[in-house]
């Protein structure tokens, strides 16, 4: 009889124990999320309370003694940004009412590392891929001497034609190779034509005046000027000055070059770069003096106003085609070709894809990314 | 008659400027009071931001200057008052240099005279960073190293409504106020297209042809298109008891209208000139 | 040859594939490669601006000296460069007040405050008429003189305060109210920006006027859709098909639900297309760019 009231009361005692260490047991448990390509990104889950408890979350980088505070994190399931490449440790801390620490907890060591390759960009990956070498192919084969047939571009054509007008009446051209900086491709294809252009009023002996709102564009653009005008053998032709800055702002630039049409009322107008609200101004003000004008942007915006007071306009591709269109080399032609190719390829993406979706058939979405 | 019709075709564009002028300026003076009606692509931006929930902080950014302000700027106090009536807390930067004089006024005006919000805790000014789209793939990482100090040079780290922002992943709505680069391409390709975070945007009226593939393609919630654009989200505030008067983009709408209609009877006119000229050179 | 030929060429090929590889590799040193790399463009366009500067002012001054034709534009190109230059880096403006110590006659302060502040004098006295605190209080109210702010500074120590008169940080000048640099583009550049902007709406007249003729087919479709979206963009076109009951079966030819139908739809699509030949012919020039087969840029053939 003794013997069992002493197992009743252990047996007892072990029931409160167990129950306490059920009841009170905080845990917070971190998993590196490997979705996200950049790292950075760990689920955290605390588990041993309720969403009624106060609690806070705090984390320690490396050998940090101190722990900082992450202030955002009210849920017990949180996703957190983490700084990539070094060990960091999470902790959960409860208070009571009176910000007295009840318990606390802190998780295993962690680590979360960025991939070597986001997996989500595969589809862009392979279409890279796939446009390089479409295009790198049709650079050799035309390199091979084969011809390559471009339908003929009336805005294109009409660069000699306008340059001759200008040579014919006295006066001299213009060229604006857009508002932006160099880092834009329209800005590049815009100087590269500028070299075409410089070309023929080199041999035309016709003056040609560049104003631009940018000073890295205003070195590029006489360097290329200066070596066109050497090409032709017409170095002493060339004055630095044609190439000139005038300023960075878009408003103020469209007044000053308005300004230069009106007072030197050239025969020929080049808009070939990017633009922005400015184009129809300067366009219109082009229009008023008779000269002639030929515009060319990547800037889809613009195009409406291009076509409708300029009279040549090179849309969209045909812009970016008039390298190789105006040099007929074959390696640019190719390249061309390359693009075109890719460009058939995408219309016969889309059908396919609004054919699918039509259907419901959503994988070919997904699997494009 | 037939001289007189070809000659419609020749008015001296001074003329259109002088009519342009005058039926611009007298709805200014004396207003039809014509009804706005708010079209889909503003509605669904509105209620992009009427969806925002209370605690998520929304960040806007004025990327535009003062040559595009009376088409941006309404859309900005617009949705400034939407914000603060809703009770969100609202993070500002911006990507050009003359957002910032946009920014102050605009805060003035809605954040200090009307709402007497605390800057710091209700809103903040994060003040211009040049970078143009690196500023928002910075920011895609961490705030402090590209914003160490606000536009009053406080240090971030002291501005309550910046606790717990690391990065743009802890902010719940993107809204860009842009009038061309950079603006809402950029903040699409580089921020809530790769981030997944709703955004919306208001345009000039030049740039909504530009957007609209991406509104349509769900990566932006809706667009305020412009003026009128402006002017319907006005209208949204007024009908939802959110602001009692339209502004002044809806009260623009007359003289836009009428403005319109007089260039569409310019084309007319035009038009009816090409064909005396026409039916003249097919007679002889 | 070496020098001006391969060298360029080679940094174009190893910064633009190391530029297009690390929007694919998330790893460091990549994943701030782009960050870093826009912004040392950045700097270099930022210094090449003097470049720039310098070029206009050889060019205006130039024109100036020798009298060439419309010299006087020039010269108001000099005077506007220089005295933004001037406001920019000499000139700064915005004096400020720093109240230090309300002293024994806070009333006389505060008087003196809400008469110069133009606030009343409960808002006055509840926000500087407070015990000193370190480094004091801040009046808010800027001049453009020292004098102006020295003049307010003397009412104020005869009224017993104790005021020291500051001035905006080198920098902030930029940013802040009634600073020289603030009040050029308050009542200079804002309006004669908005004034250039303004001339789009005389432009749309007179390009509309000349351009948008009945030639053919495809004009005519042009004409018609320019016109819906043209008056259903604007209360106008409400009101006048107002009367089409918005639930009935005529109700997509209210002209606000037909642009927007127009808008949304034909529109976009051609947008889309039109962006997807830009954005193919970006990648083109791009990569022959990158891969050396474009370099007339550098001005070789």
């Amino acid at each position: 009889m003794k013997n069992r009231g002493i197992w009743l009361k252990i047996f007892l005692l072990f029931i409160l124990i167990f129950n306490f260490a059920i009841g009170g047991e905080i845990n917070i448990n971190v998993e590196v999320d490997k979705s996200d390509a950049e790292g950075q990104l760990v689920n955290m889950l605390i588990t041993g309370i309720d969403n009624t408890t106060n609690f806070k979350v705090f984390k320690k980088l490396g050998d940090e003694s101190q722990w900082i505070e992450l202030k955002s994190i009210n849920k017990l399931s949180s996703k957190i940004y983490i700084k990539n490449d070094i060990l960091t440790s999470l902790k959960v801390v409860t208070y009571d009412d009176n910000e007295k620490i009840i318990e606390e907890a802190i998780s295993e060591l962690f680590i979360t590392k960025a991939q070597w390759f986001n997996t989500s960009r595969l589809a862009k990956f392979i279409f890279l891929l796939v446009t390089s070498f479409l295009i790198l192919f049709y650079i050799e084969k035309a390199k091979k001497k084969k011809e390559i047939y471009l339908r003929p571009i009336a805005g294109l054509k009409a660069f000699e034609e306008a340059v001759g007008r200008a040579t014919e009446m006295g006066k001299s051209v213009l060229f604006v190779p857009g508002i932006m900086d160099l880092d834009q491709v329209e800005t590049i294809s815009g100087i590269i034509i500028l070299g075409y252009v410089s070309k023929m009023t080199a041999r035309y002996e016709t003056d040609l005046n560049v104003p631009v709102a940018r000073s890295i564009v205003m070195e590029a653009g006489k360097e290329i000027v200066r070596e066109s005008y050497m090409s032709e053998g017409r170095p002493d032709q060339f004055n630095s000055d044609m190439v000139h800055y005038l300023t960075d702002d878009q408003f103020a630039y469209a007044a000053g070059v308005n300004g230069i049409m009106l007072r030197e009322k050239p025969a020929a107008v080049f808009m070939q770069g990017k633009f922005y609200a400015e184009s129809l101004i300067l366009a219109e003000t082009g229009n008023s003096i008779g000269a002639i004008q030929i515009a060319g942007t990547g800037s889809q915006a613009q195009l409406p106003f291009f076509i409708t007071a300029c009279d040549y306009t090179l849309i969209g591709e045909e812009f970016f085609a008039a390298s190789a269109y105006l040099s007929q080399d074959p390696k640019l032609l190719g390249s061309i070709k390359g693009q075109d190719m890719v460009k058939a390829a995408i219309m016969i993406i889309i059908v396919v894809g609004v054919v699918f979706e039509s259907f419901g058939a959503e994988f070919f979405k997904k699997l494009l990314g | 008659m037939s001289k007189f019709l070809e000659n419609l075709g020749s008015i001296d564009r001074r003329y259109i400027f002088l009519i342009i002028a005058i039926v611009v300026f007298l709805p200014l003076i004396f207003p039809l009071g014509l009804p706005v009606e708010p079209t889909n692509l503003t509605i669904d931006s509105f209620n992009a931001i009427d969806k925002i929930p209370k605690d998520e902080k929304v960040l806007i950014s004025f990327d535009y200057g003062p040559s595009t302000k009376p088409e941006i700027h309404p859309m900005a106090i617009a949705i400034l008052r939407h914000l603060f009536t809703n009770g969100n807390r609202v993070i500002i930067i911006c990507l050009w240099p003359d957002g910032l004089f946009m920014a102050r006024q605009a805060l003035q005006q809605v954040a200090v005279e009307e709402f007497d919000l605390t800057y710091g805790v209700d809103y903040v000014n994060l003040g211009y960073r040049p970078g143009n789209e690196a500023v928002i793939k910075g920011i895609t990482r961490s705030f402090p190293a590209n914003f160490a100090v606000d536009s009053r040079a406080i240090e971030i780290k002291e501005i309550p409504l910046m606790n717990g922002v690391q990065s743009l992943k802890d902010i719940g709505f993107i809204f860009s106020l842009s009038a061309g680069y950079p603006g809402s391409v950029e903040w699409v390709q580089y921020a809530s297209n790769p981030l997944k975070i709703k955004t919306s945007t208001g345009v000039t009226s030049i740039q909504v042809n530009e957007i609209l593939p991406y509104v349509t393609s769900g990566l932006l919630q809706g667009i305020i298109a412009g003026m009128p654009g402006a002017a319907e989200y006005e209208q949204l505030l007024v009908n939802n008891d959110i602001h009692p008067v339209i502004g002044k983009a809806g009260k623009s709408m007359d003289a836009q209208s009428i403005a319109h209609l007089v260039i569409v009877l310019f084309i007319v006119i035009g038009n009816i000139s090409y064909f005396a000229k026409r039916k003249k050179e097919k007679k002889y | 040859m070496f020098l001006k030929r391969y060298i360029p060429l080679a940094i174009v090929f190893v910064v633009g594939v190391t530029m297009l590889a690390s929007w694919f590799i998330p790893h460091s040193p990549f994943d701030a490669f782009e960050i870093h790399a826009t912004q040392w463009f950045d700097i270099i366009a930022s210094f090449a601006m003097i470049l720039g500067a310098l070029n206009l002012l050889k060019i205006q001054s130039s024109k100036l000296i020798h009298r060439k034709r419309d010299w006087q534009y020039s010269l108001a190109a000099i005077l506007g460069f220089f005295l933004t230059l001037t406001f920019g880096f000499i000139l700064k403006g915005g004096h400020f007040l720093v109240l230090k110590d309300v002293g024994n006659n806070p009333t006389a302060v505060v008087n003196e405050l809400s008469q110069e502040l133009q606030i009343d004098n409960k808002i006055a006295n509840n926000i500087y008429a407070i015990p000193e605190t370190g480094d004091g209080i801040k009046i808010k109210k800027q001049y453009y003189t020292q004098n102006k702010a020295i003049e307010f500074k003397n009412r104020l120590e005869t009224a017993g305060a104790v005021v020291e008169v500051k001035e905006v940080i080198w920098g902030g000048h930029l940013q802040q109210n009634n600073t020289y640099f603030a009040w050029i583009f308050k009542n200079v550049f804002t309006p004669l920006s908005a004034t250039m902007f303004a001339l789009l709406a005389f432009f749309v007249a007179s390009a509309s006027y000349r351009a948008f003729k009945v030639r053919n087919l495809e004009a005519t479709i042009l004409l018609v859709a320019g016109i819906i979206i043209m008056i259903g963009r604007v209360p106008l076109g409400v009101f006048i098909t107002n009367w089409i009951p918005r639930t009935s079966f005529f109700s997509f030819l209210r002209l606000e639900i037909l642009q927007e139908w127009i808008y949304q739809y034909p529109n976009a699509a051609g947008a889309r297309a039109i962006m997807i030949g830009i954005g193919l012919g970006i990648v083109g020039t791009s990569l022959r760019v990158i891969l050396g087969i474009e370099k007339s840029f550098l001005g070789e053939k």
